[in-house]
């Protein structure tokens, strides 16, 4: 295994899309590295030749018709999900900020 | 005797024959909460309201003649990942503020389907990261046991409501041992059952290849009955497996010839005195039943937690990716798109979660993939491979659920490794898929609980339950209860 090289906590942060506080860049600028050491015992472990597993169990794909299902009762699509939660909405549709640029929305 | 000392199926059948009513089952649910939530924080919200319509409701129908269900009246808490159609679900979380589901789990289904009354939301760390219910926003839950101590985690609220008697059944999620950690910690019993028996649609997402749904009860049997109105192949969950389905097993009288395994490796240097001390004793016991006990090894047990942490940290930054303010939970101002993930992000999420996200984002960043993610993957397979070949010369492995006792509230705040080893002994499980249960086995030197973990291969949840309940008809453990709420 390599030697981990952990970027800036500032660029994680934002490949992550988090803002932190300054308390927190410090407390996990200093932890991150520590428990990625841990992590490194992993390397002692010979796996060569040895698949992965993504899932514990053998999983058969599942085929179904490409159409709209009826989802039944008891479950809101569409508009009504928008009128249920969305934190910014208009005419049933959800509302962003300008993607670039912009005035505080 | 109050009617919270009955069991789960004590309560349906005392519904169901019309000597106690659902209304006055969800009546004494209500003020035991309202007696002993303030002091244990282990529900978030309750919804009095809903529970006694509920209760009404199946009152109704079964004045009309409807067979009563399996968990006819029975109050349950859910812990709050759970959907359940137009309710708040927080996760713990600042970031789910003013959510409402937008449709009901199928776990929770099968619940309301067999005539369960929800009564409340169960208080978790924020997400399910946490092994101590700590990292809630809604404060931490206390363990009934001891105020000062951790209720373990994360789905610590299901696990404290049903030690302190508020509800005779709860579900939980486990990822990494969240629903048998817990359950040790607190004195109950709780079933992480085989990956895939229970479909994890409306489950909020930690690990997804990790995640399953479970029970907490004070019995067996009453994991059993939960277990059978959740299970079952589903169509909105693919990982769903086509043997998921469970009828409940038959109570064995003994235990003659069952091969039990002892595992050196849960019982080595970092497991407390006192717990392998209980440990020990049950292991007689379930000699006196008649068991073979025989040494066993799972040679990589030590690799389990970083392990664990690799495969749970990437699959938890990839889906909490959904969490961005766009169409629904609290969002933060700001002039554009990018800005508003970052703050709303930043606000939302408390820091147990953020160190999660970020340490996942880096395993699966490009250069360190293969190292990181896809070695825990490998070593992945040479866990579940030790469980199999264990599995060849053994029906069950048990071994302490927990290694050490109940922290006190903030003692592992500085150091989260030291939170992170709490769950070498359950995550193992997680990244086998293979069932798992903690019963309770004693108490420690100060009188705190100590939970007796039940390993069983991939589909035996039906073996393990019944190991458990022979050895709960053969103890009084599950009797014992914290001093407060004592019979």
């Amino acid at each position: 295994m390599d030697k981990a090289e952990l970027p800036p906590i500032e660029k994680l942060a934002r490949l992550a899309r988090l803002e932190l506080d300054p308390g927190e860049k410090e407390r996990l600028g200093t932890q991150l590295p520590r428990i990625l050491a841990y992590f490194e015992k992993l390397s002692e472990v010979d796996t060569e030749g040895v698949e992965a597993s993504p899932y514990a169990m053998a999983l058969k794909d599942r085929f179904r018709e490409d159409r709209p299902a009826d989802p039944g009762d008891g479950m809101l699509r569409g508009q009504d999900l928008v009128e249920q939660n969305a934190p910014a909405k208009e005419d049933g549709y959800y509302l962003v900020p300008p993607v670039m640029g912009g005035e505080e929305a | 005797m109050s009617l919270l000392q009955l069991s789960a199926s004590e309560m349906r059948d005392k519904a169901a024959s019309g000597e106690v009513s659902p209304s006055e089952l969800v009546e004494a649910s209500l003020a035991a909460i309202e007696a002993h939530n303030k002091a244990l924080g282990a529900f978030i919200s309750v919804d009095a309201e809903g529970a006694l319509a509920r209760a009404k409701e199946l009152e109704a129908a079964q004045a009309r003649g409807k067979e009563p269900g399996p968990l006819f009246g029975v109050p349950v808490g859910l812990k709050d990942n759970l959907c359940l159609i137009h309710q708040p679900m927080t996760c713990g979380s600042r970031i789910l503020e003013g959510y409402r589901a937008s449709y009901t789990s199928t776990a929770v289904q099968g619940l309301l389907d067999a005539g369960a009354i929800p009564i409340g939301r169960c208080n978790m760390d924020e997400f399910a990261f946490g092994s101590s219910t700590e990292h809630s926003c809604y404060g931490p839950t206390r363990n009934p046991w001891d105020l000062e101590r951790i209720p373990g985690g994360s789905s610590g609220g299901s696990a404290a409501a049903v030690a302190a008697r508020m509800v005779p059944l709860s579900l939980g999620s486990d990822t990494g041992g969240s629903i048998r950690q817990p359950a040790a910690l607190c004195g109950v019993a709780g079933l992480k059952p085989t990956y895939g028996r229970v479909s994890r649609f409306g489950l909020t997402a930690f690990g997804s290849s990790l995640d399953q749904i479970g029970p907490f009860a004070r019995r067996a049997r009453d994991l059993s009955l939960a277990l059978q109105a959740m299970a079952g192949q589903a169509p909105r969950d693919a990982t769903t497996l086509d043997a998921a389905a469970f009828p409940p097993p038959e109570p064995l009288m003994d235990l003659k010839g069952l091969k039990v395994g002892l595992p050196a490796e849960y019982l080595g240097e970092g497991v407390h005195p006192s717990i392998r001390a209980q440990i020990e004793a049950a292991q007689k016991t379930l000699a006196q039943l008649g068991a073979d006990l025989i040494p066993i090894q799972l040679p990589h047990t030590e690799y389990a937690i970083p392990a664990y942490y690799l495969v749970a940290t990437s699959e938890a930054s990839s889906n909490l990716a959904r969490f961005d303010g766009v169409r629904y939970g609290k969002r933060q101002k700001a002039g554009n798109l990018e800005d508003l993930y970052l703050e709303t992000r930043g606000k939302g999420f408390g820091e147990e979660a953020k160190r999660r996200i970020l340490l996942g984002v880096f395993c699966l960043s490009a250069g360190y993939i293969d190292a990181y993610y896809v070695k825990a993957l490998k070593v992945r397979t040479l866990l579940r491979r030790d469980f199999e070949e264990a599995f060849t010369k053994v029906d069950v492995i048990i071994g302490p659920t927990t290694p050490y006792p109940p922290f006190r509230i903030g003692e592992s705040e500085a150091d989260p490794m030291k939170l992170y080893l709490c769950d070498l002994l359950t995550a193992p499980a997680n990244l086998a898929g293979i069932p798992g249960l903690s019963v309770p086995c004693g108490l420690d030197e100060d009188g705190l609980p100590v939970g007796l973990q039940i390993l069983g291969p991939a589909l035996g949840d039906a073996r393990i339950l019944q190991v458990a309940e022979a050895f709960e008809n053969a103890t009084d453990f599950h009797k014992q209860a914290p001093r407060e709420v004592a019979p």
